[in-house]
């Protein structure tokens, strides 16, 4: 009986430490944790930051190369390559939202004409070992990258410049001389990048679109870089159709 | 009663024991997390570092691409564009915690005519010809140091055209 009475405080007494030790470790390991996972996300958000800025990089690289692609084939733009059999430019469809119609108001979005399928510039470009190269770069920083570049032709309309480019009323691609288009013309290159990590998957994307014309009318002119039509802003959704931001 | 004060006694030995073992293994608890915070902070200084270098090599890209798109066709600052390297120490007043070693290496390609016209490498010192199209593919490397004495790299390419305007 004396020892159940004695023992009765020794069980109090070390419950009441073990309880508070245990509150302690609690609060100070929700206390780290949260600080841990404080400085994981703002880890992680500047992670997110670099590679939003290396996307934006690489679709840059994209518009560079693509101008370079054009001023390679400067003869051919508006002359083999919109009339005969040879055409790589066709007309865009009104209802066509994706790359790269999609870029055009839809009010005349009929009367550009677009490459059929992204920029094939492996003929124009080699690599360090003088094999043929669709990417100048493949790689930036830790990132696998990759980029598309697509393109919209505009036959300058200077009679009715409220509808930009001259529509197919106006002017059927067959009646285009063997000389090519005699008038000022305007490409819209569209750059779509991916950064893929080590694992494998897309990490960030970005899109940027630039113009680039002849410097003058002249029929070898180099193309440049219209000023100011340089835009990051565009947002492709997951059925390929774009949206202007 | 002797026996009882002795088992008092006991008791409260215990108790400091009990005591005692919950601060060790509270301090055991606490040094672990302490080294744990100290690897996050070294890493978040890493992230930070890497995005100063990623600015400071995207800058100096933009500059390269500045100084090429020039006014005038002459392409006077557009061959101005070759290798250099240099390091930083500081981002205007704002002092680094570790010095980032910007290397630019640069190579030119020019196009080849022909029916099958495509660019190929072309010597750092050929003359410029305006109408010729030609672009130099530059690469902008920064390295810095890390606190633990890791080397760190961040690479940036990037291709530059003369202006045509």
């Amino acid at each position: 009986m004396r020892r159940a009475r004695l023992d009765a405080p020794f069980r109090q007494r070390g419950v009441a430490t073990l309880i508070v030790a245990l509150v302690l470790i609690g609060i100070v390991s929700a206390l780290s944790l949260a600080s841990l996972s404080y400085g994981m996300q703002d880890r992680r958000a500047i992670a997110d930051d670099g590679a939003a800025r290396l996307a934006q990089e690489a679709a840059q690289a994209g518009l560079d190369q693509g101008l370079q692609f054009f001023r390679a084939r400067r003869g051919e733009i508006v002359s083999a390559w919109l009339a005969g059999t040879g055409a790589y430019w066709e007309r865009c469809s009104a209802a066509d939202t994706s790359l790269p119609c999609g870029i055009a108001a839809a009010a005349v979005r009929n009367n550009y004409f677009r490459h059929a399928k992204a920029l094939d510039m492996r003929a124009a470009f080699v690599d360090a070992d003088g094999a043929s190269t669709q990417q100048l770069i493949a790689k930036m920083g830790e990132y696998a990258v990759d980029y598309d570049v697509y393109a919209l032709l505009c036959l300058v309309d200077t009679v009715q410049p409220n509808r930009q480019c001259i529509g197919a009323d106006d002017l059927a691609t067959e009646n285009i001389s063997a000389d090519g288009f005699g008038g000022p013309y305007a490409i819209t290159l569209v750059s779509r990048s991916t950064l893929t990590g080590e694992d494998g998957k897309p990490v960030q994307h970005a899109i940027a679109r630039e113009t680039i014309a002849p410097r003058a009318h002249e029929s070898n002119a180099l193309l440049g870089v219209v000023p100011g039509s340089w835009s990051d802003a565009g947002h492709l959704d997951t059925h390929g159709n774009y949206t202007a931001l | 009663m002797a026996t009882a004060k002795f088992q008092l006694r006991n008791v409260r030995g215990s108790s400091l024991l009990d005591g005692l073992s919950a601060v060790v293994v509270l301090s055991i608890g606490l040094l672990g997390l302490a080294g744990l915070q100290g690897r996050v902070q070294n890493m978040a200084a890493a992230a930070e570092n890497g995005t100063v270098a990623l600015e400071l090599a995207q800058s100096r890209l933009e500059r390269l691409r500045g100084i090429a798109s020039e006014p005038g066709r002459a392409g006077a600052g557009y061959a101005r564009i070759g290798n250099s390297r240099e390091t930083v120490a500081a981002i205007g007043d704002r002092h680094l915690d570790t010095p980032i070693s910007l290397q630019v290496d640069v190579a030119r390609f020019r196009l080849e005519a022909g029916a099958e016209s495509h660019y190929i490498a072309a010597a750092a010192d050929a003359p410029f010809q305006v109408d010729l199209p030609e672009f130099k593919r530059v690469t902008v490397t920064a390295t810095w140091t890390g606190k633990t004495g890791v080397p760190h790299t961040v690479t940036l390419p990037g291709i530059i055209s003369p202006a045509a305007f």
